[in-house]
């Protein structure tokens, strides 16, 4: 009798756990070069259904500046070159300054593919990566709460 | 020489940048020349040398280069026009390689325009087919295998070189059965460069950089440098200039061993 409750506490505070808890798994994977920068998020609702977000940041510069760009309202014909007509004309940089320079984005090391590089560049080996790393997360979550309620002797 | 320098830059014919005006300012070639001595770049790969003429009549032998060749006096250089052309637009034309090593081996390659008809002046018109130069030299014991191009801007014409991508596949078809280190700069005229740069990846080819626009009149980034497994590269500048309509994108290398 005692064993059944257990069990039935067992699957009530899973339940419980399911409704409660938010997980929320964030990564930044910076793609090749760094340059890109995705955002993915996991986040596990008080139904116990998944919803899952994948966008850019907004501190993706030039995607920024690509989609304020196509916010213009007569689009490619801003461009002057081919057009008599309306001057899309933006100074983004004073001559004179001196020369600034990066350090280039891809280190020797990094230039070599790796397993982690590897499945993000490609879209389900992204999407395995994920669902391992939420997987993981959601099974400690759960060993933890198991824990309290069941502690090792 | 632990790294060598390699400047790319449009240089609209020597056209200089007004914001108030840019389609009227006026040439000033000296300004070109200076910004170009100024990186002490051991390799420059320019786009636009030229400033096409009414028909299609290429001057011979052309001023622009002409006028380069005696002011960078420690290079070696390679130019070529596009093939000759009366539909050619009063725009920039004309590619040049300058190296401070000997050039050998150099080529020209005609990269077909689609027949994309567009309208300029109240005409129709049809785009001229573009360019692939490339030359090698050897730098710190090393053949350098070098490419100079300048797509179609398809943006321009309401297209997109994903629906026309025959002059990127030509490109990429010179550059996949290459063994070496291989560098490729160029005006390529994509404004989704994400695509072209995964094009590119396919053939084992990485960009620079992709951070920064190098063009004025558009927030893109049009202008690339492409090297291979065979190249490291070690820092990078986007420079902006009033020299033309395109900023300076100069990058530093250095080889990886075998």
């Amino acid at each position: 009798m005692a064993g059944a409750a257990i069990v039935a506490a067992r699957i009530l505070l899973i339940m419980m756990a399911g409704r409660m808890i938010r997980l929320r798994v964030e990564l930044r994977m910076m793609l090749l070069h760094g340059r890109s920068t995705a955002l993915v998020r996991f986040t596990l609702l008080r139904d116990s259904g998944m919803t899952v977000a994948g966008h850019r940041l907004h501190d993706d510069r030039n995607s920024q500046r690509i989609a304020a760009e196509q916010r213009q309202p007569d689009g490619q014909n801003h461009c002057n070159k081919f057009s008599n007509g309306a001057r899309h004309v933006r100074s983004l940089a004073k001559s004179g300054d001196s020369v600034k320079y990066e350090s280039a984005g891809v280190s020797r090391e990094s230039s070599r593919p790796i397993l982690p590089l590897y499945l993000m560049r490609c879209r389900s080996g992204r999407n395995l990566l994920i669902i391992g790393l939420f997987t993981l997360q959601l099974s400690r979550y759960h060993a933890r709460n198991y824990d309290n309620v069941m502690p090792h002797p | 020489m632990s790294t060598f320098k390699v400047l790319q830059f449009n240089m609209q014919f020597g056209q200089i940048w007004d914001d108030a005006d840019p389609d009227n300012a006026p040439a000033n070639l000296e300004l070109t020349i200076s910004e170009i001595l100024d990186q002490d770049a051991d390799i420059v790969l320019l786009q636009e040398v030229e400033h096409a003429k009414p028909g299609g009549v290429q001057l011979d032998p052309p001023p622009n280069y002409t006028r380069l060749k005696a002011a960078l006096g420690g290079y070696h250089s390679y130019f070529s026009y596009p093939k000759a052309d009366p539909r050619e637009l009063p725009f920039g034309i004309g590619l040049a390689i300058f190296s401070k090593t000997p050039l050998h081996d150099a080529f020209h390659y005609n990269l077909p325009s689609p027949p994309i008809v567009f309208e300029f002046e109240g005409e129709e018109k049809t785009p001229t087919d573009r360019l692939l130069i490339g030359a090698k030299t050897t730098l710190a014991g090393h053949e350098l295998q070098l490419f100079n191009t300048h797509l179609l801007a398809y943006f321009m014409l309401n297209s997109s070189s994903e629906d026309h991508i025959e002059q990127r596949r030509l490109i990429a078809r010179q550059l996949h059965c290459l063994d070496g280190p291989v560098l490729l700069g160029g005006d390529f005229n994509v404004s989704n460069h994400n695509s072209l740069i995964q094009q590119f990846a396919e053939a084992g080819y990485q960009t620079v950089q992709t951070e920064k626009i190098t063009w004025r009149r558009r927030p893109y980034v049009l202008d690339h440098i492409f090297y291979n497994r065979y190249l490291h590269p070690v820092r990078y500048a986007v420079k902006p200039t009033m020299a033309s309509d395109h900023h300076m994108l100069i990058a530093e290398f250095e080889f990886m061993a075998k």
